[in-house]
């Protein structure tokens, strides 16, 4: 035996012993990375037993402050629970798993008992340890703390926030954009004006549901972001005018229309149709022998919802004609609309050879 | 004479170890190369997924619409619960479009009874060829308003998906395959990569396949994820682990992949009837239409993105039989070479950048003549045995080095399931994979050297037929309740 490891791992020419050395190697390898899964998963389940027993206590904790009259604000109770939470110290386990447990309650309720809790979180100076790890943490530290300083309504960190929207990592820059949306409502929107980066659709909807969270009332019109030139944030622009039924300002809708960037004209048709703004088509019609397929599908599917019978039924029946499905679909689609949704042997035997779209789309389940 | 010719065959024998030295290293050093970007791309995920709620996706009213395309042939037992399952899935803008592929058996019926469906006019526009579509059937009842039910001739899953393809209208498409479980959260996770980039379009997107066999599983969800009973079985859930953590991940780490697996693939409608869908002629068809999409993004010079997602969306049924692994395998072989055949201009060809320099460069030799290299290196060994000239000490420690490679590959995949998305949680069902690891080596892998030898040899035969597995399906303790499967179909004449 001894003179076979010899020979392979010392004595033979130099490729047998390389494979030799790397075999053993390797094995040996792979009784180390089982050994060491069974090892990560017992630290793991230590840790989760931890986190989960903290998670109880600190649920309990909160559930008592914000529901129990003898816990209520600055009660012996109360100073009770912060003084057994903060004299201890905090280790970044327990710290995280607080915080974690508060932004969750924090999520169910409102009012009073949300202002309680974010006194609570003041109280305990959790503040201090968030604005420190914004300093120095890594990427994905600082994106949850930005996320935390929002939700619990650290003013004082604004400005810091306010300098993230426009960072280079697009995590970080989103979660700076929705806290600032959290701690300033509207006012914190500037930072759309002087975006470098587009918004992508995920950004745009995740910042809808923050603005969603704003009273109506308090919204900006959102008509000054159609003058941007980042084209994300026109975009978005247009879907915030439609989403929160801006129609005050509609008027400046008309310049649009020929605006350079399809994606741009394709949400103002369909801005457009949310706001039931007939004054468009005209313009829209003026140029749509200019626009891409793309562009002329939106306004035909526009044309369904506010254009009118009188008016346009003669030019979709036109459309229907054209070589390009989409646009005839579109064009079908929208002359259903118009006749409300009834469609006579009359208009069958006008559409010709192309009735067979309008029977197509009497279902509306299909688009 | 004999002199110069035994020395010329000793230098030939010497050549061959030399290059089987440098092979192995070459294949090992691709290997670790590979699983060391997966990790990395794995990390970046974990990242970011923490700051991801993709619910907001699901309140939001500007979620693009996808339509899942479920192709059903003979299905009759199954059909029913699968639409059921997809219609449960969570995403607010969808619809569910099952192709009967011209079924034998009832089918159809079991639809028709089971959601009330009536036949109704549709103008099939045929952007892409398919064979006649009879009819579509959509429900009386507004709670299956999503649910749409194609009735085809019979023209194979290629056909079925094109036709899928033609009858969609939403932006989105996603093709399911055969007896495959989907997490309620899918399409949701699948879509986020396409509302998230900015920059460039995103494509496609994939996302990892699981073995669903030995796991417990309910209503179509599965409650317990455990290592497969039958060893064959266990064999295909470390091979998994491996294809998936530690290959397909890697390759997004510089947009390099080039297949989105059959069994779950979301895909930008548009652009695949730009490329006119799904080709019949391959039983690749899943490998092929990503290329095709690619290809046409680079000649138009357009910046997109082939995404993935790391987590366990879709999980599936493995064969349990040898022969019916031999049987997938064989197929599996075939698409690959017939996919790499059909896109032979794209090797080393700078137009196509990383695709054409690295990853179908990478496909001929790690997935294609791999196989075809080792059964070589297997055959010149038993020669120079049977002629006295073999090396055995080299050729043992070769042989050790290359199973202890292996078997450590296999070990780092379950280090990575075990770190990041920890599926089996039980200590037992870790034990039963690592020891199918230290066999596997043994007695799967040169099964699949086989498998792969008859896909070479059925491909020059100009064998097109689509052998699907007999599929044991998901029974009281492991019930298929998911996708339409796409079961035992006759062989089909592909043009």
């Amino acid at each position: 035996m001894s003179g076979w490891i010899e020979f392979y791992f010392f004595n033979a020419h130099f490729p047998t012993r390389i494979a030799a050395w790397l075999g053993v190697t390797l094995l040996v390898l792979s009784f180390v990375l089982i050994l060491f899964i069974f090892i990560s998963r017992k630290i793991s389940q230590n840790k989760r037993t931890k986190i989960d027993r903290l998670t109880d206590k600190y649920e309990t904790l909160l559930t008592n402050i914000l529901f129990e009259e003898s816990y209520a604000s600055y009660s012996k109770g109360y100073e009770k629970v912060v003084n057994s939470i903060t004299n201890k110290g905090f280790d970044k386990v327990k710290r995280d798993t607080l915080v974690h447990v508060i932004l969750r309650t924090k999520e169910n309720i409102m009012g009073e008992s949300d202002k309680i809790l974010t006194t609570f979180y003041h109280e305990l100076n959790l503040r201090r340890f968030a604005l420190k790890e914004l300093r120095r943490g890594r990427w994905e530290d600082k994106a949850f703390v930005l996320q935390e300083l929002g939700k619990m309504d650290v003013k004082e960190a604004l400005p810091t926030i306010m300098r993230y929207t426009n960072h280079s990592n697009p995590i970080l820059r989103a979660e700076a954009q929705y806290a600032a949306i959290d701690l300033a409502g509207e006012r914190a929107l500037g930072f759309l004006e002087d975006l470098k980066y587009p918004l992508s659709k995920w950004q745009q909807i995740r910042i809808t549901e923050e603005l969603e969270k704003v009273e109506t009332k308090e919204l900006p019109s959102f008509y000054y972001l159609l003058k941007e030139s980042n084209i994300s944030v026109v975009i978005f622009g247009l879907h915030l005018i439609g989403h929160f039924n801006q129609i005050e300002e509609s008027e400046k809708l008309l310049e649009m229309v020929t605006h350079p960037e399809d994606e741009v004209l394709i949400t103002l048709a369909a801005t457009a149709q949310q706001l039931e703004f007939d004054t468009i088509v005209p313009e829209f019609l003026k140029h749509f022998s200019g626009y891409s397929v793309d562009v002329k599908v939106a306004v035909i599917n526009a044309l369904g919802s506010i254009g009118n019978s009188y008016d346009h039924l003669d030019m979709l029946f036109k459309l229907l004609e054209v070589k390009e499905y989409r646009v005839a679909l579109a064009a079908a689609r929208s002359i259903y609309s118009l006749s409300n949704g009834k469609l006579s042997s009359e208009m069958l035997q006008r559409a010709g050879t192309r009735a067979l779209f309008l029977k197509h789309v009497v279902d509306e389940r299909k688009y | 004479m004999n002199g110069s010719i035994s020395e010329f065959l000793r230098s030939l024998v010497s050549l061959f170890e030399s290059g089987i030295f440098f092979y192995a290293i070459f294949v090992m050093a691709s290997y670790l190369l590979i699983s060391v970007l997966s990790i990395a791309t794995i990390r970046t995920y974990f990242r970011k997924k923490s700051f991801t709620d993709t619910d907001s996706l699901l309140r939001s009213d500007i979620a693009p619409g996808i339509s899942v395309l479920a192709p059903a042939y003979n299905e009759s037992a199954s059909v029913v619960e699968n639409i059921r399952s997809l219609l449960a899935l969570k995403y607010p803008n969808f619809n569910v479009v099952v192709v009967n592929d011209g079924s034998t058996d009832d089918t159809l019926q079991k639809c028709i009874d089971a959601f009330d469906l009536e036949p109704e006019y549709f103008a099939v526009r045929q952007s892409v060829k398919t064979k006649k579509v009879r009819a579509v059937y959509r429900s009386r009842n507004k709670s299956f308003s999503r649910l749409m039910v194609v009735d085809k001739e019979n023209g194979g899953k290629a056909d079925a998906l094109n036709a899928g393809l033609n009858i969609s209208e939403m932006p989105y498409v996603t093709c399911i395959d055969v007896d495959c479980i989907l997490t309620e959260d899918a399409l949701l996770k699948m879509m986020k990569p396409f509302v998230d980039e900015s920059d460039r379009k995103v494509i496609a997107s994939g996302s990892v396949v699981r073995v669903a066999n030995g796991c417990v599983i309910e209503d179509g969800k599965i409650i317990q994820v455990r290592a497969p009973k039958k060893l064959i079985a266990r064999y295909q859930a470390m091979e998994y682990l491996r294809a998936f953590l530690l290959g397909r991940v890697g390759w997004t780490y510089f947009d390099g992949m080039m297949l989105i697996s059959g069994a779950i693939g979301i895909f930008d409608r548009e652009l695949a009837l730009k490329v006119k869908g799904y080709d019949e002629r391959t039983v690749g068809e899943d490998m092929e239409v990503v290329i095709r999409m690619r290809k046409y993004m680079m000649r138009k010079n357009q910046k997109y993105k082939v995404s993935f997602v790391p987590d366990p969306l879709c999980w599936t049924e493995v064969p349990e039989s040898w022969r019916s692994l031999a049987k997938q395998r064989n197929r599996w072989t075939r698409g690959t070479m017939e996919t790499l055949r059909m896109h032979k201009d794209m090797l080393f060809n700078p137009r196509y950048k990383r695709i054409g320099l690295i990853s179908y460069p990478y496909w001929v030799v790690f997935e294609w003549l791999a196989p075809l290299f080792e059964i070589f290196g297997i055959v010149i060994t038993f020669y120079l045995a049977l002629f006295g000239t073999l090396n055995i000490p080299y050729f043992v420690a070769m042989l050790f080095m290359v199973y202890a490679f292996s078997v450590s590959y296999s070990m780092i995949a379950l280090l990575i399931e075990e770190l990041t998305f920890y599926q089996y949680n039980r200590v037992r069902d870790i034990v039963k994979l690592f020891l199918a690891a230290l066999t596997e080596p043994l007695i799967f892998h040169p099964y699949l050297l086989y498998c792969s030898l008859r896909g070479n040899y059925d491909f020059l035969l100009g064998k097109k037929s689509w052998e699907k597995f007999s599929r044991k399906g998901f029974t009281v303790s492991a019930k298929q309740v998911n996708a339409p499967s796409y079961g035992k179909q006759e062989s089909i004449q592909t043009r």
